[in-house]
């Protein structure tokens, strides 16, 4: 074989491991959910594969009548912009309460910091489906937190906790709380402590060190988390189920629902493209917004 | 500590320039219990205005935690720091008209020269043109004007190093810390930066307390110097004071090279060395006739020349060439041993080798007396 062969023959050999788990694990499902979205559907369930349509897309935004015309339809819409708002609101949660979270966590001492993280880390040693069934325990009408206030006589009814989107957010807070603080303590935890006394050296008081030097130094951490929370809560699929009680659908829900009960496979996969283009367009929106400043930090 | 030595930590204040900075009877023990280790004992020292003062010793003296004290970033033990009369200890780091040259420069990384430098100035709430031209009077004092919009990572060790110095003087301290500013750079920047700093402190007329461990840096720079060790201030005194006349054994060795020669006084000024002879200082003696003393003699200090009357004999036992001086190793007796340092002038072979009968003598301002103690 040609030395430049040879060179060839290597270099396949040392990609290839990648390339296959690349093309086994991304491209295949990818291309295939794409195909199937662009396919016919078969009513028993499955796809027609020798079918192509794009009816699946027409059917996010409209409805057919009786007699074939199309009207605007926002029941998927409005789904999707409550998985949408809802996953928001839980990255804003979660990063008001675990910033101070890992704020304290990186101030400890080594030995501290060691069992805070183990803390931290606890829950994703029990099954996700568990913790949610936990949650019903906590806020159902005959559950603790109403019994409690009950009990206590601050309330006389018991307050809608479950079944509704305060349930759905409070879930999924509580599910992805751990991907905000772990990022953000890492990022913390690396400042350097000088840093710190230099800006104290330089007149800066308290807040205003966090303001302007420990927040900035550990952006990268905050805009990791924040994506590590956003972009899992957008296709939760346990917690609006379990805690939303069937009434407050998210993405997840509906796609499940298209493969399942529904036996709309195509539009399954419409519904699951859907959500990929959002997720990519957030990214996008986000890193074009936040490219500077995560630049000077590299 | 005997009385003919001037108490070196308990300096009069009144002397010359009012205080900068004083310490009073300052201590800092870090741990407790068995672990406790006292980093700083008993510390009082009086820095005065405009004064270039250089805190010296080896690591772990305690030079960086009373700096630190100063600075706010550790609180006493016990004892007090005043500034300008006004006691700190209440105050925080951030109220503090004192600024510190860190180490490792501890520049923010996100922000650009130009910022690093402002910081303290923002912080303070001075107006904005004020902020931007003191900025580009420090950027320009520095030499960085070109540097100003760079990253921190853009710019060499010995920049970084001077918007440190730039960003710590922005806000006009009233003291300068400076904690080993300069251990960082290569042989040739330190000195170029030595001598920059030094102006930096004339033009500027604000007081600088200087951390270092590097003897030279110390006696180039400063206009006093407290050597530590051990947590306690052994001598302050003018660089030639410290060379010339250390009080301590430690301070004799640190600074320099020097000979400790075991004596016996005979008198007021005079000391006999065993089975070799007598020599004289101009020092009063510090200890009663008849005790044992140790002898400070620099090597330089030594003249050597063939043997002959009012000379002290001794007996070359090697010689080592270094270039722009030559030193001789002379055995005076069993078990004691003289370098002696001689300046190669001319070219001229040196006249002494291995083996050969000298004389030597010393020059009685030129020998400083120690009590025989370890410390």
């Amino acid at each position: 074989m040609t030395r430049a062969g040879k060179n060839i023959l290597f270099r396949a050999l040392l990609i290839g491991p990648a390339l296959l788990a690349i093309t086994v694990f991304m491209i295949i499902p990818l291309g295939l959910m794409a195909y199937i979205s662009f396919r016919g559907r078969d009513y028993s369930g499955g796809v027609l594969w020798d079918q192509f349509t794009a009816e699946a897309y027409v059917r996010l935004f409209f409805e057919s009548e009786l007699d074939g015309t199309l009207a605007l339809n926002f029941n998927y819409m409005y789904i999707i912009l409550r998985s949408v708002w809802l996953s928001f609101l839980t990255m804003v949660i979660s990063l008001a309460v675990g910033l101070p979270v890992a704020m304290f966590m990186a101030t400890r001492d080594a030995k501290w910091k060691a069992v805070l993280v183990f803390m931290v880390t606890l829950p994703f040693w029990t099954n996700l489906l568990v913790r949610n069934y936990a949650w019903i325990l906590l806020l159902r009408d005959h559950g603790i937190i109403n019994s409690a206030l009950l009990w206590l006589g601050i309330i006389s009814e018991p307050l809608p906790l479950l079944h509704n989107s305060f349930a759905v957010a409070v879930g999924l807070t509580y599910s992805f709380l751990p991907f905000m603080v772990l990022p953000i303590y890492a990022s913390l935890e690396k400042i350097d402590l000088r840093l710190v006394e230099a800006s104290f050296d330089l007149y800066a008081n308290r807040w205003q060190t966090i303001k302007r030097v420990i927040l900035p130094l550990a952006f990268p951490g905050i805009v990791a988390g924040c994506v590590l929370v956003f972009v899992p809560a957008l296709g939760a699929y346990i917690t609006p189920e379990l805690l939303g009680g069937g009434k407050t659908l998210m993405i997840g829900n509906l796609i499940g629902f298209q493969f399942g009960a529904a036996r709309n496979w195509p539009f399954g996969a419409a519904l699951g493209m859907f959500l990929l283009a959002l997720v990519l367009t957030s990214l996008w929106l986000y890193a074009r917004r936040y490219r500077g400043d995560l630049e000077r930090l590299q | 500590m005997n009385t003919s030595t001037p108490s070196s930590t308990q300096e009069p204040s009144s002397t010359q320039a009012p205080c900068a900075v004083s310490a009073r009877s300052l201590s800092k023990v870090f741990g407790s219990g068995s672990n406790a280790f006292k980093a700083l004992d008993n510390v009082s020292v009086d820095i005065r205005e405009n004064e270039f003062f250089t805190l010296l010793g080896p690591s772990g003296c305690g030079k960086t935690t009373l700096l630190r004290l100063i600075a706010g970033f550790e609180q006493p033990t016990s004892g007090e720091v005043l500034l300008d009369g006004e006691d700190l200890s209440a105050k925080p780091p951030y109220q503090r008209p004192v600024n510190t040259v860190f180490q490792n420069y501890a520049l923010f990384p996100h922000m650009t020269v130009a910022e690093n430098i402002s910081f303290g100035l923002e912080m303070l709430g001075r107006p904005k043109d004020q902020i931007k031209s003191v900025t580009a009077n420090m950027l320009r004092l520095v030499q960085l004007e070109a540097m100003a919009d760079r990253r921190i990572t853009q710019i060499s060790g010995g920049q970084q190093q001077r918007v440190a110095l730039a960003r710590a003087l922005a806000p006009q301290p009233k003291v300068l810390l400076l904690d080993e500013p300069l251990s960082a750079l290569d042989l040739q920047l330190r000195k170029e930066m030595q001598l920059e700093l030094k102006r930096l402190q004339t033009d500027t007329g604000i007081t600088f307390v200087f951390v270092t461990h590097d003897q030279d840096e110390a006696l180039t720079m400063s206009d006093r110097i407290a050597v530590m060790n051990g947590g306690k201030i052994l001598q302050i005194g003018t660089p030639r004071e410290i060379y010339d006349k250390p009080q301590h054994r430690f301070v004799a060795g640190f600074i320099g090279e020097i000979n400790l020669v075991p004596v016996e006084a005979m008198g007021a000024h005079d000391y006999a060395i065993a089975g070799v002879g007598s020599l004289r200082s101009d020092e009063a003696s510090v200890v009663p006739k008849g005790d044992h003393a140790v002898l400070a003699i620099r090597p330089e200090r030594i003249a050597l020349s063939a043997p002959g009357p009012g000379k002290l004999p001794g007996v070359v036992t090697n010689v080592v060439y270094h270039g722009t001086d030559t030193i001789f190793h002379i055995r005076l007796a069993d078990g004691l041993e003289l370098r002696a340092r001689s300046q190669n002038n001319t070219a001229r072979i040196q006249s002494f080798a291995k083996g050969d009968q000298i004389g030597w003598t010393v020059d009685a301002a030129s020998v400083s007396v120690l009590a025989d103690d370890p410390s």
